[in-house]
C-alpha cells in the first residue's frame, strides 16, 4: 500500500524537478526539547542532478547532521518538502520513509555498521531482503556487488574477519547493490588510515564516473576536495555553494591508477590484516 | 517487510547463534519448566494409578469390619498397614470385641446370602530369627483359609494355612516375598524353621509377589493359623478384624447390609447410631484416595507452572538484554529499509525459536525422565500434558518477546545508529 501510494505521488507531483535527483525547498528542523526549541534548520534551499557528487562541509553544530538525517530519510524536516528521486518524501510515515531508504538511498556510515556476526554476502543481501527480492537473484545482485568493490573473494568471510578499509567497502557494496537513486555516504573515510582513505574516495570516484549520485558529508576538506560540487553549511543556513567541475565532467583527482589496480590492492590487504 | 517466514527464521537462527551460552541458559529455563510441567503432572498421575492398582490388588469384592466405631481401624486394616498398628487402634477405641461368635454368625448363610466366606484376622508382632538373619515382618496375622481368596493372595510355592492347621494349632506359616528375601537369602524357604517370638514355625507356603499398595509393602508378610497365633503370640481377646468376601463385585452393597445386620443382631445392638464395629468398603476407600491423588497432582501441577513462567521471564530478561545490545544492529536493518514491522517480526521469533527449542527439548527431557521411578512411583505421561506444556512454552515466548520485540522496533533509527 505504501509502495503505491509513493508512486502515485511521483506520477501526479506537479511540483517534481524535472531533472533534479535532490530537490530541497526551504527545509526547516525544529527539535522541540519541551523548554526551549533549538532550530537546527533554518531554510535549506538545495538541488542536486543526477549524476552529480556533492561534497556538504561543515563543523559539528552546523546543522550538518540535521541535514544528513532529513537526505537520508532517517527523519522528517519541520517545514519545507523535500523531493527525492520525484518523490515528496517530507510527509511519508514511517513506514513509507523505510520504504524509501530501501529502494532509493544507499547508505555508507563512518563506523562501518555491518552486522556482526553476519557474512559479507549477507550483509550485502539485507537491503535487497528487505526488498522482498527472491533469494537466486538477491545472491546474484549481491556478489556482483561485492565483485564491483573486489571482494568477491571475501564474499562469505564475517566484518570481524575483515580489515576497516574492506569493511568499508562492504558497506559500499551494500550501498549501491540496490542502485538507488542516491548515495549518501556520512564520514566514510573517519576511521580509517590514509591508504584505506585514498581507496575508499578513489572507489566514490569510480562510481561516480558511472554516473551514480553521491552526497558526502564530511568535515575534511582533502576528502572535500575529491566532489566535483561543494556546499558548507552553517548554523542551519547554506553558507557556500561552489561548482568544482561540471556535473558531466570526471570527479578531480580521479586516479585511474588507483582503479586499475583495485583487484591487486585487495590480495595485498589480504595478507597484511 | 519480509514475505518470507523461513528468511525470518535465518535471521532468527543468527542472532540466537550469535551468543550461544546464553541462548543455551535461556532455553535451559524453559526445558526445566516443561519437562518439571510433563514430569509432575506424570507422577502425580502415576501415584493415583498406583493407589487405585494397588486398592483393586487388595481384591475386588472384601469388605473389611473393625472393632469400634472409629472408621479408621477399618480403613487401616482394608489398606493392610501393619498389624501392630491396627491393632492398637482396633482396641483402644473398641468397647466391643469382634468374636469368632460375629465370625460364625456372619457364615450363616441364611442371614447373610450376598458373603461368600468370612475370614477371622488376628494381628500380631513379632520379630523373627533364622540363623544369622532376623526380621520384623510389617504385617504378622493368625487367620483362617478364607483370608487367601478373599485378600487376593495366591501361592508361588507350597500351600495355604489349611483348616486343619487351624484346628490342629499347627506352627505353621506362609510368607510374602521381601520376608523371603530378608531371612532365607537365595534359599527355597519352604520346609524351613523360623523362630518368632517364643514359637518356632515351619514355612508351608511362599505367596506371589503383590508389590505395594503405596503405604504399605504388601510383601512383608506372614500368615499363620489363627488358633495358632492366639495360642503363642496374641492371647484369646478379640479379633482385629473380620475380612468379609462379597459373593462378586456387584454385590458388595449389599453383602455390607446384611453384616451390618448380622452383626448388630449378634451384638444386641439396636439403633445404628450405637453401632461399635465399623466396615470399609472398597468404593469408599476408591473415591478417597481418587480425590486426594487430584488435590496432591494439582499442587504438582502448580509448582511446575511456576517454574515455567519463571523460564519465560528468563525469555524475556534475555531478549531486553539482547535489543539493547543490538541496538546498532537495528539502526543498520532501519536505514537499510527494514519496518517496524520486520524489525518486531525478527525479535519475536528469535524469543518464540528460544522457547520452541526449550520446549521441544523439555518435552523429550520430560520423556526420558519418565522411564525412572521418582520416589518409587514411576510416572505415567498424560498425552495432553505434553501439548498443553509445549504450547504454552510457545505462547510464552510470544507473550514475554512482544514487549522486547516492540521496544526494538520503535527505536529511532538515528539514535540507533548513533548508539555505543
Amino acid at each position: 500500500m505504501e509502495v503505491s501510494s509513493s508512486e502515485l505521488d511521483y506520477k501526479s507531483s506537479i511540483d517534481a524537478p524535472q531533472s533534479g535527483v535532490i530537490e530541497l525547498q526551504n527545509i526547516q528542523k525544529v527539535y522541540d526539547t519541551g523548554t526551549i526549541q533549538v532550530k537546527a534548520l533554518r531554510g535549506v534551499s538545495l538541488r542536486v542532478e543526477r549524476g552529480d557528487f556533492v561534497a556538504i562541509m561543515g563543523a559539528s553544530g552546523s546543522g550538518k547532521s540535521t541535514l544528513m538525517n532529513i537526505l537520508g530519510c532517517l527523519d522528517i524536516p519541520t517545514k519545507g518538502r523535500y523531493f527525492l528521486d520525484g518523490v515528496n518524501v517530507s510527509s511519508l510515515s514511517q513506514n513509507e520513509l523505510a520504504h524509501i531508504r530501501n529502494t532509493k538511498i544507499g547508505f555508507v556510515f563512518q563506523s562501518y555498521n555491518l552486522v556482526p556476526r553476519t557474512s559479507a554476502l549477507r550483509n550485502v543481501e539485507l537491503p535487497l531482503i528487505y526488498g522482498s527480492i527472491k533469494k537466486k537473484d538477491r545472491h546474484k545482485m549481491a556478489m556482483k556487488s561485492l565483485k564491483s568493490v573486489g571482494l568477491g573473494k571475501f564474499a562469505y568471510n564475517l566484518p570481524s574477519e575483515l580489515s576497516g578499509g574492506m569493511q568499508q567497502r562492504v558497506t559500499i557494496a551494500r550501498a549501491i547493490v540496490t542502485d538507488p537513486a542516491m548515495i549518501l555516504a556520512d564520514e566514510p573515510t573517519g576511521a580509517l588510515d590514509t591508504v584505506s582513505s585514498a581507496m575508499i574516495m578513489q572507489i566514490f570516484c569510480k562510481l561516480s564516473l558511472q554516473g551514480r549520485t553521491i552526497v558526502l558529508i564530511t568535515h575534511e576538506p582533502e576528502i572535500a576536495a575529491f566532489a566535483k560540487r561543494v556546499v558548507e553549511v552553517r548554523d542551519g543556513r547554506v553558507l557556500s555553494d561552489r561548482r568544482i567541475v561540471e556535473v558531466s565532467s570526471p570527479p578531480p583527482n580521479v586516479s585511474p591508477d588507483l582503479v586499475d589496480q583495485l583487484s591487486g590492492a585487495t590480495k595485498n590487504m589480504a595478507t597484511s590484516p | 517487510m519480509i514475505s518470507s517466514i523461513f528468511e525470518n527464521l535465518v535471521i532468527a537462527m543468527q542472532g540466537i547463534a550469535a551468543n550461544r551460552l546464553r541462548a543455551i541458559l535461556t532455553t535451559l529455563g524453559v526445558l526445566i519448566g516443561v519437562a518439571s510441567v510433563i514430569l509432575l503432572l506424570a507422577v502425580g498421575n502415576g501415584s493415583s494409578q498406583q493407589i487405585q492398582q494397588s486398592i483393586n490388588q487388595l481384591g475386588t469384592n472384601f469388605l473389611t469390619i473393625s472393632p469400634g466405631s472409629n472408621g479408621f481401624g477399618a480403613l487401616a486394616a482394608t489398606l493392610g498397614i501393619g498389624g501392630r498398628f491396627a491393632a492398637r487402634i482396633g482396641t483402644q477405641s473398641s468397647s466391643q470385641e469382634l468374636t469368632m461368635q460375629d465370625v460364625a454368625a456372619l457364615e450363616n448363610k441364611k442371614q447373610a446370602p450376598d458373603i461368600k466366606s468370612v475370614a477371622p484376622v488376628v494381628n500380631a508382632s513379632a520379630t523373627c530369627v533364622t540363623g544369622d538373619y532376623s526380621y520384623s515382618p510389617s504385617t504378622f496375622v493368625g487367620t483362617t483359609p478364607a483370608y487367601e481368596q478373599a485378600r487376593g493372595y495366591s501361592m508361588a510355592a507350597g500351600q495355604f494355612v489349611s483348616s486343619e492347621d487351624v484346628t490342629t494349632r499347627l506352627p505353621v506359616i506362609d510368607i510374602g516375598q521381601t520376608v523371603s528375601a530378608e531371612l532365607f537369602p537365595g534359599q527355597n524357604p519352604i520346609g524351613q524353621t523360623l523362630q518368632c517370638g517364643r514359637t518356632s514355625f515351619q514355612v508351608i507356603g511362599l505367596f506371589n509377589s503383590k508389590g505395594t499398595n503405596g503405604v504399605d509393602n504388601l510383601d512383608s508378610i506372614i500368615v499363620a493359623p489363627i488358633t495358632t497365633i492366639q495360642a503363642e503370640l496374641s492371647g484369646f481377646g478379640g479379633l482385629s478384624s473380620i475380612t468379609i468376601e462379597a459373593t462378586s463385585s456387584s454385590t458388595i452393597n449389599q453383602a455390607q447390609a446384611e453384616a451390618t445386620q448380622v452383626l448388630m443382631q449378634a451384638q444386641d445392638i439396636s439403633s445404628l447410631a450405637n453401632v461399635d464395629f465399623s466396615i470399609a468398603n472398597q468404593a469408599s476407600l476408591l473415591s478417597t484416595s481418587t480425590s486426594t491423588s487430584k488435590t496432591f497432582t494439582a499442587l504438582l501441577g502448580a509448582v511446575a507452572a511456576i517454574s515455567l513462567l519463571v523460564g519465560g521471564i528468563g525469555v524475556m530478561n534475555i531478549m531486553l538484554v539482547t535489543v539493547t545490545e543490538r541496538t546498532r544492529e537495528i539502526g543498520i536493518r532501519k536505514a537499510v529499509g527494514a519496518t517496524r514491522a520486520a524489525v518486531m517480526i525478527q525479535f519475536l521469533t528469535e524469543a518464540i525459536v528460544l522457547s520452541v527449542i526449550g520446549g521441544a527439548l523439555g518435552v523429550v527431557a520430560a520423556l526420558i525422565g519418565s522411564h525412572f521411578k521418582i520416589d518409587g512411583v514411576k510416572p505415567v505421561i498424560e498425552s495432553w500434558s505434553v501439548f498443553m506444556a509445549f504450547g504454552v512454552a510457545v505462547l510464552i515466548g510470544l507473550f514475554f518477546g512482544a514487549y522486547p520485540a516492540s521496544r526494538a522496533s520503535s527505536l529511532n533509527p538515528i539514535d540507533a545508529l548513533r548508539y555505543e
